[in-house]
């Protein structure tokens, strides 16, 4: 038996998050498959600033309740993170699959969080006491760790808008759907900078293990 | 309350493709869908996708190419066909097999069941 | 019969083409039958390609779920076919013999030749063999990135 709360606006959700100990739920397939017992959930697919995408001159604000089929049918979301998010899970995970979600959990395997190291995209966490933009290399702390405090949500991601028009990325997983990546690799190319690139690395004899790595000496020895 | 007997536990994963429903016209993996979640909204499983026309063209579809052999995934696979119907009512065999790369099967190798939403999609010209 | 592609990068495989020939007598339903071929085939190749199976020292699966144990999706071998050699056969029931057994047995086989044949020969002698079993033969004969 789950109890749960539906938020029907974010301070409303903000205010269950502090006063209850719900476990904020927006696509739930993470959450689902670890049948967490006793847990309570909070819901959070009706809030509406969770589930836009809007722009503004420099970034694309993707809301943390968007699903990544929303994501893939939206012409202002960059076509990089179109393709990464179009390898995960199957179709029925991609409509239930959120961006809060895939950061969220501090999975080291997140499609979409590849993306957004290679971006170098901000992610606004809003509690209480108001917004907080992290840039989303200090977002990770570790193995699961977050710089999220209690109270808090996530509210967007934000994606540069421009500059990831030159890019590769490769996704290698066990086969070729309902795959977690084993391995990825997202390199994005902008003509004044030098080429950025976000690499995750899933095999802890590889090198480090956890976080996705910008260390040009990791991304060689992955790649022998 | 009627018997929901083919919303299945998708084996705790949610990769199983087995525990399928459509839930606004969205195909969802139900074993990963909390109740609280979908409060207010129209969730069709098999059951009640059964009593609709679409459902006895795939039906036909299914058994004329014998598409089925043990039948654990072919719940699952109807409905996810049917939400691939629903946005692309002639697919391709590319896009058929990316609708149903979620769903897995064991029996079959999956080539039948290919066939029979194509012959489903042929078959019920103007249903989707 | 088997043929694939290996990128020599990732260590990924890609079956190109798999072809299956079964004499299994006179087939007495021929679209069951074929399910049946077409499955133990895409079982057989996954066998020797995905489904690694992790024990602990008691004896029990590790990796006892669908997302740690992995198996053919509809996305994995898109291009599988299977063909009968139709011959009756005298001793079983009109002309049937035993069917279902049979297709899991050649394909492991099948795959890991065709490994071994793209990989330059080396002798492989474990299935399932993975990707990263493959990036670890080309290592070692120093082929990798190539």
């Amino acid at each position: 038996m789950v109890n749960g709360y539906a938020a029907e606006s974010l301070q409303q959700a903000l205010d269950i998050l502090v006063n209850t100990d719900a476990v904020p739920y927006a696509g739930g397939t993470d959450l689902m498959v670890e049948n967490r017992p006793d847990v309570k959930y909070l819901f959070l697919k009706k809030i509406p600033e969770l589930r836009a995408i809007t722009v503004d001159e420099q970034y694309v604000h993707i809301g943390a309740a968007v699903t990544f089929t929303e994501a893939i049918a939206n012409p202002d979301v960059p076509k990089l993170m179109k393709e990464a998010i179009t390898l995960i899970g199957s179709p029925a995970i991609r409509n239930a699959g959120t961006f809060g979600g895939n950061i969220g959990n501090g999975s080291d395997k997140a499609d979409s969080v590849l993306i957004e190291f290679a971006a170098d995209a901000k992610i606004c966490l809003v509690s209480q006491a108001g917004e907080r933009l992290v840039d989303v290399a200090h977002f990770y702390l570790g193995r699961k760790k977050l710089d999220l405090h209690p109270g808090e949500l996530i509210k967007e991601i934000l994606l540069p808008r421009y500059g990831l028009e030159q890019y590769t990325y490769q996704k290698v997983g066990g086969r070729k759907a309902l795959a977690i990546t084993f391995v990825s690799f997202a390199g994005v190319f902008q003509y004044f900078k030098c080429a950025m690139a976000g690499l995750r690395i899933l095999r802890p004899h590889l090198g480090q293990p956890g976080t996705p790595s910008r260390d040009i000496r990791i991304l060689k020895r992955c790649f022998l | 309350m009627p018997d929901i007997s083919f919303v299945l536990n998708g084996k705790e994963t949610s990769y199983a493709g087995s525990a399928t429903e459509r839930l606004l016209d969205v195909l969802h993996n139900s074993c990963c869908v909390a109740i609280g979640a979908v409060v207010g909204s129209c969730v069709v499983t098999l059951e009640g996708y059964r009593e609709t026309e679409r459902y006895a063209v795939m039906d036909k579809a299914f058994a004329d190419v014998s598409a089925v052999q043990c039948g654990f995934c072919t719940p699952g696979m109807i409905l996810a066909a049917e939400a691939l119907l629903s946005k692309n009512p002639h697919p391709d065999e590319t896009e058929i097999r990316e609708g149903l790369s979620g769903n897995l099967c064991r029996c079959t190798g999956y080539n039948a069941i290919i066939r029979a939403v194509q012959k489903a999609a042929e078959e019920g010209n103007g249903l989707w | 019969m088997i043929e694939l592609e290996i990128d020599t990068y990732t260590g990924c495989v890609k079956v190109l083409d798999a072809l299956g020939i079964y004499d299994v007598g006179t087939p007495i339903d021929y679209n069951v039958l074929i399910g049946q071929m077409e499955g133990g085939f895409l079982q057989g190749i996954g066998f020797a390609s995905i489904e690694t199976m992790v024990y602990d020292r008691n004896g029990y699966i590790r990796n006892n779920n669908f997302s740690d144990y992995l198996i053919p999706t509809t996305l994995d071998v898109p291009n599988l076919r299977v063909l009968l050699h139709d011959s009756e056969y005298s001793e079983g029931p009109f002309g049937a013999k035993g069917a279902g057994e049979l297709p899991l047995i050649g394909a492991p086989a099948a795959y890991l030749a065709a490994v071994e044949q793209a990989l330059g020969g080396t002798r492989l002698n474990h299935v399932p063999f993975t990707a990263e079993d493959v990036v670890a033969v080309l290592a070692k004969e120093g082929k990798a990135n190539a």
